[in-house]
């Protein structure tokens, strides 16, 4: 399947159309399940796993009311093509770097796919625009149901559902939320509130960046850190809980800034714009650090240059796959950036 | 799954585990014993020119004493042979029927990370609990025996109970009976 189809269609989880989208970027829910008569993928053999990817595809392709039906099996399709459904977050590196018969059913809009065979047998996960997790959890609850009532899960009374690794087992949920906190990270507070969001057991990490805790474009990603002893309700409403209560930091220090600090943000702000306008060449990294200053002037309305939507799509179609894709040849990373930064100037400027 | 084999060399199984922070990042190095001492990572509780090589000063004892100590046993699942120091290294198990043949470093896991080992949530009625599942005679034997080697002795109380449980079905049947 071309992945021609693919590149120009946003990710809906990204177009900036849920509540309180402007902190809370995207919710994720996920399920994690395994089947009861086979090994975890890591242990199990290449016929098991085509076993397992032939017999969960089944299942996922006849479930009602679910609009998953684009297929791909990872071990039959281009890397590149693998790379780009990872850049639209539907997929995990772990399932590209994986071994034999994996990959994703997932539906058009991108937001809701089921992996299998990358480190359990199916990964059930469903994705929005803003902050919410209630409705997710209906959803990838009732796929759960059905996927569940025509194949047979491992899963223990004692410990719940049971996964290749112990901190999924139990409920198997992991809620995720991704969230843009420039004014945390300018008031230098982030830190203090990445610890006290996991010392009430959320797991933090640096969404972008390719080392956890290195910050990049000032997205995060926070989930719950364990999935076991609590029921899923309690799980969304203790991680939903905190999640508030961090959109109100990170509006109070944006707050303190434009009253305290106005100018300087507006000169960060306008700078970054300078440079994204004029630059010949641009890193990934660079583009994302940017585009959050971007991101940020227009929220609080220091400017109004592009709507958040338009710009959430341009930093899609920059990312390396879908730019490596959208020319149609293998081309070196200095052509990338040059390219890159091609793109960058003729969305915001409409000149080349 | 292979033991870990050592970093430098790739030949040898790692036996030293090296563990160095530097600017807030961990780094962690697995080698074996003669990587580690070409590095200059000492292996030994001993310096070189420790005085007293033999334990006993002034003794004249030329080869030592040999004691050979009985290692604690690596407990093994019997339906996918992984190893519980596989699930200590990686974190990963390989069946569902892990959960029983190490439940208690299982248990300890979900204690420390959650505080508790207890599912509440969502229940999943297709059967499937993973004793009463097991039919397999030989299966829940081989079970016993992990439990027991384990110190887990309440687990074995259950298996053996299941054991039991299935022995009347046999002797009905004509089989060989379960002593």
């Amino acid at each position: 399947m071309s992945s021609k189809n693919n590149i120009n269609l946003l990710p809906k989880w990204f177009s900036n159309t849920g509540t309180d989208s402007d902190v809370v970027v995207s919710t994720r829910v996920r399920l994690a399940r395994c089947f009861s008569d086979y090994r975890f993928p890591a242990k199990s053999s290449l016929l098991e796993r085509k076993n397992i990817f032939n017999m969960a595809s089944k299942a996922i392709l006849e479930l009602k009311d679910c609009d998953v039906c684009r297929s791909v099996n990872f071990s039959e399709t281009e890397i590149s093509e693998q790379e780009v459904l990872f850049e639209k977050c539907i997929v995990s590196p772990e399932l590209l770097s994986a071994e034999g018969d994996r990959g994703v059913i997932y539906n058009e809009p991108f937001d809701t796919s089921i992996m299998i065979n990358e480190e359990d047998h199916i990964r059930i996960q469903s994705l929005t625009s803003g902050f919410s997790g209630d409705t997710l959890w209906d959803k990838v609850s009732k796929i759960d149901d059905e996927i569940g009532n025509s194949l047979q899960y491992a899963y223990d009374n004692e410990k719940g559902f049971l996964t290749c690794c112990p901190s999924n087992s139990g409920t198997g949920l992991k809620i995720s939320y991704l969230m843009h906190l420039p004014g945390l990270v300018l008031t230098k507070t982030i830190d203090q509130v990445l610890l006290g969001a996991s010392q009430m057991s959320l797991s933090t990490r640096s969404f972008w960046g390719e080392n956890p805790s290195s910050v990049v474009g000032n997205f995060f990603q926070l989930s719950n850190q364990s999935a076991m002893g609590l029921t899923e309700k309690q799980f969304l409403d203790n991680t939903r809980d905190i999640v508030a209560n961090i959109i109100e930091y990170e509006k109070s220090a944006m707050n303190k800034i434009l009253n305290d600090a106005r100018l300087e943000l507006e000169d960060k702000i306008f700078r970054a714009y300078g440079i994204l306008v004029h630059a010949r060449t641009l890193t990934v990294n660079e583009l994302l650090n940017l585009t959050s200053a971007i991101r940020t002037g227009i929220e609080y309305k220091i400017f109004n240059i592009i709507n958040i939507k338009k710009l959430n799509e341009l930093i899609i179609k920059c990312l390396p796959a879908h730019l490596q894709d959208s020319v149609g040849k293998s081309i070196d990373d200095d052509e990338l950036k040059i390219l890159r930064a091609e793109l960058v100037r003729k969305t915001l400027t409409g000149k080349v | 799954m292979d033991a870990r084999i050592c970093d430098e060399c790739g030949i040898n199984p790692s036996t030293v585990h090296f563990t160095q922070i530097i600017d807030g990042e961990t780094h962690l190095t697995h080698l074996c014993e003669e990587c580690a001492e070409k590095k200059g990572i000492s292996v030994s509780i001993l310096s070189d020119d420790s005085d007293n090589p033999d334990g006993f000063s002034d003794l004249d004892m030329d080869d030592g004493i040999e004691i050979e100590f009985e290692q604690k046993a690596d407990v093994q699942c019997s339906n996918c042979n992984q190893l519980l120091s596989e699930f200590k290294e990686t974190g990963k198990l390989g069946c569902p029927h892990c959960y029983m043949a190490f439940k208690k470093d299982i248990d300890e896991f979900f204690n420390q990370v959650s505080g508790s080992c207890k599912h509440v949530g969502k229940t999943y009625s297709k059967t499937s609990v993973l004793v009463a599942g097991t039919e397999n005679i030989e299966q829940l034997r081989l079970e016993l025996n992990n439990a027991i080697r384990n110190e887990d002795f309440e687990l074995a109380a259950v298996i053996r109970d299941k054991i039991k449980s299935l022995s009347p079905d046999l002797l009905l049947a004509g089989k060989q009976t379960i002593s």
